[in-house]
């Protein structure tokens, strides 16, 4: 798993350019609990029928 | 994210739906015993998108038409006219009954859905406010206040309410003429560069104005403004003023909790569903105060409702491009608040009072919606109860 620290600061972050992607180190203090998916407005009403199939615009 | 940090997945359609679903309401923030900053994740993934995903154009044309008009109270201003007209010659409510709207694409009629009544030119503006408001008695404080976008054009009313009591409080309210929009929905929503330009001149207006904190009534607002420390932090010549600026941003009712009520409150003896927005009590941490404030007021009767901490689908500019969601949330919002029988609604964000407005009419009640705000006001006037009645 590529460790973006150790990257060159301008290099690019898989799907991301190199200005601010998402941090790692913050994605890195999920645990997993699941917590945030209970008082998720769209987890909790709407995940499935609120996905738009791609491409589908307004 | 972090699928895309390691490039097994890429900014396609799949990816960019699942970020444009999210409203940015802020609830997992609250509820993340880790304390996973997901504020600061989705601000530098939708920043992403906007940089590198091209959206399909109709999309685009949206988004676009958003942000040219929504942070510019003067384009914003030129809509009130033909929209007062519209609503006053009765094609609005014909509109409305033919089922006309039907046609217009979802965005539109969301749009139409939620436009208020276009303040009358009588009332008090926001645009007429003086650029000083003098404390009355001893000053406590000096104030600076943020006029926001939609809440200057859309309700001048509250802007001036939060004049007269921070005045009245014994705060010298200071409103930069030069103030723009602070670049709120623009972060939401990944228009990177569109936001920091316009969080800076924020910060240079509001400098010049050499006031000791900078308040608040809207507060999506807010929440950007004490943001800026962190948005800011590799500019080099902004950063330090950033974060200086950002720990001056307070919302109004933090003033009014953290200054001891200097100004009588005459009692009002109504019933208020209080709906703090997902703004303040998840992205600012502000929970108690709004109730704390609204509190001091005598034979004021306070409401919970339930799901309190459940967005009301407003979200910046997710109830335009996202309508189908939004007004579900909406509907489940309003079925809650009207659950307690309230005589008004009150909150503290333009958004959700335009959402809860267009929600409350939908389900076919006429209870009014207002700025927490206005009802100290008219607490501290002494008004009669029924004022807040007739909105």
């Amino acid at each position: 798993m590529a460790e973006p620290a150790s990257m060159p600061p301008d290099a690019p972050s898989g799907a991301f350019d190199a200005h601010h992607p998402p941090s790692n180190d913050l994605i890195n203090e999920c645990v997993h609990c699941g917590f945030c998916l209970a008082t998720c407005p769209t987890y909790a009403f709407g995940a499935r029928r609120w996905i738009r199939r791609a491409g589908e615009s307004i | 994210m972090k699928l895309g940090l390691e490039g097994q997945v890429r900014l396609d359609p799949t990816f960019v739906n699942h970020m444009d679903n999210c409203l940015g309401c802020m609830a997992c923030l609250t509820s993340c015993p880790s304390g996973v900053k997901y504020d600061k994740l989705i601000e530098a993934t939708r920043a992403q998108i906007e940089r590198n995903y091209p959206r399909p154009v109709p999309d685009r044309f949206l988004r676009r038409m958003i942000f040219d008009i929504f942070p510019r109270p003067e384009r914003l201003r030129l809509l009130l006219g033909p929209l007062g007209m519209y609503q006053r010659s009765g094609l609005q409510s014909l509109m409305r009954r033919s089922g006309l709207l039907k046609l217009l694409p979802a965005s539109l009629r969301a749009m139409e859905n939620l436009t208020p009544s276009a303040p009358q030119k009588n009332k008090a503006n926001g645009a007429a406010l003086p650029e000083r408001v003098a404390a009355q008695g001893e000053p406590r404080l000096s104030v600076g206040l943020l006029l926001g976008c939609v809440q200057r054009v859309f309700f001048p009313e509250v802007n001036a309410a939060t004049a007269r009591v921070l005045a009245a409080e014994g705060c010298e309210v200071i409103i930069p003429r030069d103030q723009c929009c602070c670049g709120a929905l623009m972060i939401h929503a990944g228009e990177e560069k569109a936001a920091l330009d316009y969080a800076r001149r924020t910060i240079d207006a509001f400098e010049r104005a050499q006031v000791a904190i900078v308040v608040s009534n809207a507060a999506g607002c807010g929440s950007s403004m004490k943001d800026y420390g962190y948005l800011l932090h590799d500019d080099p010549k902004y950063s330090e003023r950033a974060k200086a600026f950002s720990a001056k941003c307070r919302d109004i009712s933090e003033v009014l909790t953290e200054l001891e009520p200097r100004a009588p409150r005459h009692p009002i003896p109504l019933k208020v569903a209080y709906h703090v927005s997902c703004h303040l009590q998840h992205a600012q941490g502000v929970r108690t105060q709004p109730r704390a404030v609204l509190g001091q007021i005598p034979e004021l009767q306070i409401l919970e409702a339930a799901e309190g901490a459940l967005c009301c689908g407003s979200a910046g500019i997710y109830n335009l491009v996202r309508p189908g969601p939004a007004q579900e949330l909406g509907e489940r919002k309003v079925r809650h608040v009207l659950a307690t029988a309230p005589d008004i609604v009150a909150s503290g964000n333009p958004g959700c009072l335009l959402q809860l407005r267009s929600g409350i009419r939908l389900a076919g009640s006429q209870v009014p919606v207002v700025h927490m705000v206005e009802v100290v006001d008219a607490s501290i006037r002494g008004l009669p109860a029924e004022s807040l009645l007739k909105r």
